[in-house]
């Protein structure tokens, strides 16, 4: 279960202090695939960042499975997102000179997996998300968007998180590769019992989400649920 | 693939920037290594030349000149305060005859070992020592070295001046209406010094009537540290009557180019190091800022700052590593005449100022590398570019991930 309490975060702009995120109190159950919308600039990339310990609120706590993420030291941070949480970014964020296959095995290499078992899970990963046969071994920049989305997506089961936060994976996607994207997630949500939170602008994907968060302003709405 | 073959990858990701880098680590590596082993070559170089100059000071009388009838002369007495000095080990104390100046009404039944010039008989203390004689080498092949501080009528000739004379151990001559014993045979590398006739230094004193009169002498000191010092020493203590010389003297003056080339080749070495440094360090604050969205994608995924340090680290060794050897290659190979055009070009030193053996062909420095300059040099680019790469990404390392992933 992921639980937030008054979590805020604010950046210094000059003289000024901006809150990009401000009191957000939500509360996610495990195996639940929810979305969170907002306009851009709202403060949702800045939200997910916090739910994974990609950086510190200025106040409040972040609950995960009863830890507070928010007191954990540089090292206890770093092995929460190597275990806890599988990321996916809009622009994917895959690094450029390893295949597909290299990408998905990168975190598992990082909890010290064994070469055979890391590439034998990063193939299963890769037939999972129907990226099969020569194209696991092509790098990034000879993969279509959603190819590359899918190894990302991939990379972020490697370590069989409890928690994947996918910031706008659909962004750069046409229409039909991203409902293909979506439906992976969710089913991903729902076989696997991972709990799936994605930000997104898109109010088509949120109608397909178990609950929606949104988010103005940085501030979550009244009661932080938009019924559907 | 693991975080070491990532990193060799890495250093292979783009071909142009590779090739540029270890172009301009070639370069300023090999200018270190060139400055290394020249700087090596001339230090071995001075060094090697001064050991061979011996730990002797030559004293002869002010104004001294050899044939004139005009000199001045020392004596034992003058010498005894010499022998006293700080360093001094040994004195030997020189006075020749004048039989080849014709000085003197005395003759000899000797042949010359050589013809044209005349024997020559020289009376000293030490009868063992090669420069009394004026040559480099004295060896005794027959017979026992007589005592130079005694005052008899022996005598020791050189082997070619007694097989001309028929002459062995034990066998008589006349000189100064006296008969010498020939006491030893000995040889020399000189043709004055096969010509010379050894006596004890009394024994020429009384016989050419000069009691007390030495004409030269030679000071051994206990170390080549302590040469300049016993030199002057010698030279105030004798002053204004006598004077002092050692090859040391010359030396400063003809070794001069040699450590204005060494210095320059340590500035040098220094600068070409700083330069390689300045490089790495440069090269790799950009290749991180460049991949600063990468760095916040391994830390995203749990990378430690550790882990991208050794990364980029090892990145940066395989680029040090290539430019490295391609620089040691070429200057190994161009070493050599390098630093000889160095030596040239700070070459002011008139011909005199080489006079002694010892510093002929001084200039003539051949550079070649050893295996340990190649290792330290090695071990030095390598150094450098750990310390480079590790300062650049771990100052990168140590920002937030959301922070390096928000870069473009």
């Amino acid at each position: 279960m992921l639980e937030t309490k008054q979590v805020t975060k604010s950046f210094r702009s000059g003289n000024s202090t901006v809150t990009a995120v401000n009191g957000v109190t939500m509360t996610v159950a495990d195996g639940e695939f929810v979305t969170i919308v907002g306009r851009s600039g709202s403060g949702k990339s800045t939200l997910m960042n916090l739910l994974g310990g990609l950086e510190q609120p200025t106040s409040g706590t972040i609950r995960v499975n009863s830890d507070d993420i928010t007191r954990l030291s540089d090292s206890q941070l770093n092995d929460y997102r190597t275990r806890g949480v599988g990321f996916v970014f809009q622009s994917y964020n895959l690094i450029p000179n390893l295949d597909a296959l290299e990408n998905v095995m990168l975190p598992m290499e990082l909890v010290r997996v064994s070469k055979t078992d890391r590439r034998k899970r990063a193939r299963d990963l890769l037939n999972q998300v129907e990226l099969t046969g020569g194209k696991q071994s092509r790098r990034p920049g000879r993969l279509s968007g959603g190819e590359q989305q899918r190894v990302a997506i991939a990379r972020a089961l490697a370590n069989q998180p409890n928690l994947i936060l996918a910031d706008e994976p659909a962004g750069n996607l046409d229409s039909e590769t991203a409902d293909t994207i979506v439906e992976l997630l969710r089913t991903l949500a729902h076989s696997q019992d991972t709990t799936v939170i994605v930000v997104t602008h898109d109010d088509e994907m949120a109608k397909r989400s178990d609950r929606t968060f949104r988010l103005i302003d940085g501030c979550l709405n009244e009661g932080g649920i938009v019924p559907q | 693939m693991n975080l070491i073959s990532r990193g060799v990858r890495n250093a292979f990701r783009s071909p142009t920037r590779t090739v540029a880098v270890v172009l301009i680590l070639c370069l300023t590596i090999g200018l270190s290594f060139v400055m290394l082993v020249g700087q090596k070559s001339v230090e071995n170089k001075i060094s090697d030349t001064l050991a061979t100059l011996g730990t002797t000071v030559n004293i002869t009388p002010s104004g001294y000149a050899n044939g004139s009838s005009q000199n001045n002369h020392l004596t034992t007495s003058q010498l005894k305060a010499v022998a006293r000095l700080p360093h001094i080990v040994n004195l030997a104390e020189a006075l020749p005859d004048g039989l080849r100046t014709g000085k003197t009404a005395a003759e000899t039944s000797l042949l010359p070992a050589s013809s044209g010039e005349p024997v020559g008989f020289v009376g000293t203390n030490e009868p063992t020592q090669a420069s009394v004689i004026g040559a480099s080498t004295l060896k005794i092949v027959a017979g026992k070295a007589i005592d130079g501080n005694g005052d008899t009528d022996e005598a020791m000739v050189s082997s070619a001046m007694a097989q001309r004379n028929h002459l062995k151990v034990g066998a008589a001559f006349h000189a100064y209406d006296t008969v010498f014993t020939i006491e030893a045979i000995f040889t020399s590398d000189t043709a004055n010094g096969n010509d010379s006739v050894i006596v004890p230094l009394a024994t020429e004193q009384r016989l050419s009537h000069r009691p007390g009169e030495v004409i030269s002498a030679v000071a051994t000191v206990d170390s080549l540290t302590n040469l300049s010092a016993a030199t002057a020493a010698i030279s105030m203590t004798l002053a204004p009557a006598a004077e002092g010389t050692s090859d040391v003297a010359q030396a400063d003056q003809a070794l001069a180019p040699l450590e204005s080339v060494k210095s320059l080749s340590l500035y040098s070495l220094f600068g070409a190091v700083g330069t390689a440094a300045l490089i790495i360090f440069l090269v790799m604050v950009m290749t991180v800022r460049e991949r600063k969205r990468e760095v916040g994608t391994m830390k995203a995924i749990g990378g430690a700052n550790s882990s991208i340090v050794y990364q980029f680290m090892t990145e940066a060794l395989t680029l040090a590593a290539l430019g490295g050897a391609a620089g040691i290659i070429v200057g190994a190979l161009t070493a050599s005449s390098i630093t000889s055009s160095l030596i040239a070009g700070n070459d002011k030193t008139t011909g005199s100022a080489r006079s002694s053996t010892a510093l002929q062909h001084l200039t003539q420095v051949h550079a070649t590398a050893t295996l340990p300059e190649v290792l330290i040099g090695l071990a030095g680019v390598l150094a450098i570019a750990a310390v480079g790469s590790a300062a650049a990404s771990y100052l990168t390392s140590r920002i937030q991930p959301a922070e390096a992933l928000r870069s473009e």
